[in-house]
């Protein structure tokens, strides 16, 4: 049984991984908190719910649900938040309205009722695990949060734009100074926020249902999972992740009602002895090149 | 080929810093801009890289004005700043600070400072402070800028890092012209070839480094461990 318990909790971390990454990469850069990243859930959530009930398999409803999110940010970035660069506070409002109107805009469209996405043949079956059922969409979560994982990797660390953004996000002025143009760097991780938020929206419908108030239940969980990783730092947002998912899950199996406070424990503990997160940069390593 | 600026006014934050800085940097040399704390020394050099509010004067690289150009453009222009914390990415390696920083191969540094090889995969956050200031100059050299301006190089350094710190500007000297913000005098006397006195966000005097003493602005100009507006 702990061995199921263990591998939900997993599979959870995996969701919560591609739910934050996008977050912590934009506040990298950016330097705010992006809500909006709960209204691209929500586009990433109906994309997919659209798709699927309308013939899609499942791996083309969450592209779709990704690229579509990924368009909507990118279109946000240029058109709202560009001109308030200089502005963080700005930005941070925006970001909020942009989340409330998307909320509000799949409410007046869709309805505020729970939609169910069920899934058929291969995801929605079962395995034995340990001698009991095992859903195979579980393990599938797992292997996407694994995969994204990996790419985000294999981009930050092993492409020549990947080292420019993890510069921009170490100091913009300094990034500016090598002669790096932060600007479109700025856009690209946004839109590549957009584009993962969408991607975990396609992922929660299945287990989480489909309805306008799941972008904002999400959004505490994943502040918890980026503020206890350590803001702008991906390793800190998966082993953050894992900490988070597994304790939701074997707290959740032993007492079910305390699972959310021991999330919220557990970022008051990592706050108070390590404040800039597992994984973050100390407080004033960030841009100390800035005027 | 000279970076020129006439009677440069600047502020930061709204703040009026500069009140008429004149310089002209030759290739070749090496010009020291010496004063007090709170001079506007750094001011000057962030308002080359547009750093800060350029509010008047001329500010002219080759002749042509640097105006209006973002950072990013003016650092491709051939202009480096070396920040007073030796400006190096800590989260990255030396070798990824190195390939960020231009237009050569990193292998191309290691003739000119062989001491980064044992180096290569370490985070810059990691490094001493003398190396970091190796690694600042190492990512100058790689960039073939053609203007250098490093902010108080010296700053914490022991006496043996600060001389081969002095080696390594020297050296560099040959490809590009280098205005260099310095504190300690001494250092400023065995490195530069010219100097910029400045006090209160003005430039008053210039002229051969061997002339520096007798500067009727010197004894003023150089009170250490003052602050501008501080009574001398």
């Amino acid at each position: 049984m702990i061995v199921n318990v263990v591998l939900a909790g997993i599979s959870l971390a995996a969701f919560y991984f591609v739910l934050s990454a996008g977050l912590s990469l934009v506040f990298g850069i950016m330097g705010v908190l992006n809500f909006a990243s709960a209204g691209y859930f929500l586009v990433g959530l109906y994309t997919s719910w659209y798709l699927l009930g309308h013939g899609s398999g499942f791996v083309l409803a969450a592209l779709g649900a990704g690229l579509l999110a990924g368009i909507a940010a990118l279109v946000i970035e240029f058109v709202l938040l560009r001109p308030l660069y200089r502005n963080p506070g700005g930005q941070l409002l925006t970001t909020l309205g942009v989340m409330l109107i998307l909320s509000e805009a799949v409410n007046w469209v869709f309805g505020p009722q729970i939609q169910q996405e069920p899934l058929s043949g291969f995801l929605g079956a079962t395995v034995p695990i340990a001698g009991l059922p095992f859903p195979v969409y579980r393990l599938v979560l797992t292997g996407a949060g694994v995969v994204i994982y990996l790419l985000i990797l294999l981009v930050l660390r092993g492409t020549s734009l990947g080292l420019k953004v993890r510069a921009g996000v170490e100091s913009q002025t300094l990034a500016e100074l090598s002669g790096i143009r932060v600007m479109p760097l700025r856009s690209l991780v946004y839109a590549i926020g957009g584009v993962l938020a969408g991607l975990a929206g396609a992922l929660y419908g299945p287990f989480g249902g489909v309805y306008p108030g799941a972008g904002t239940d999400t959004l505490l969980l994943t502040f918890i999972v980026v503020v206890i990783g350590g803001l702008g730092s991906v390793g800190g947002t998966l082993v953050a992740s894992l900490v988070i998912g597994l304790a939701e899950a074997l707290v959740g199996f032993y007492a079910p009602n305390l699972a959310l406070t021991v999330n919220v424990l557990a970022m008051i503990v990592v706050l108070v002895l390590r404040p800039q997160g597992l994984l973050g940069q100390a407080p004033g390593r960030r841009d100390t090149h800035a005027a | 080929m000279t970076l020129v600026l006439k009677g440069v006014r600047a502020s930061v934050q709204g703040v009026p810093i500069l009140q008429g800085v004149d310089l002209a940097l030759e290739r070749g040399e090496v010009l020291a801009l010496l004063g007090r704390n709170g001079a506007g020394k750094t001011t000057t050099l962030r308002t080359i890289m547009g750093l800060a509010d350029l509010s008047g004067g001329q500010l002219t690289l080759d002749g042509r004005p640097l105006t209006g150009l973002p950072t990013w453009q003016r650092a491709r222009n051939a202009l480096y700043f070396v920040p007073e914390d030796g400006g190096v990415f800590q989260e990255l390696t030396v070798l990824e600070n190195l390939r960020l920083a231009g237009r050569g191969q990193p292998e191309q540094v290691l003739t000119a400072f062989p001491e980064l090889r044992p180096l290569w995969q370490r985070r810059a956050a990691l490094l001493s402070g003398g190396e970091r200031k190796i690694l600042a100059l190492a990512r100058a050299a790689l960039s073939q800028s053609r203007w250098l301006l490093i902010d108080e190089p010296s700053l914490g350094l022991a006496p043996a890092v600060l001389r081969r710190l002095g080696q390594a500007i020297r050296d560099l000297r040959s490809s590009c012209g280098i205005l260099l913000v310095e504190q300690n005098l001494h250092f400023a006397q065995a490195v530069a070839d010219r100097y910029v006195l400045m006090q209160r966000g003005q430039s008053m005097d210039e002229g051969p480094i061997g002339n520096l003493r007798q500067s009727p602005f010197f004894a003023q100009a150089m009170t250490f461990g003052q602050r501008e507006g501080d009574p001398a």
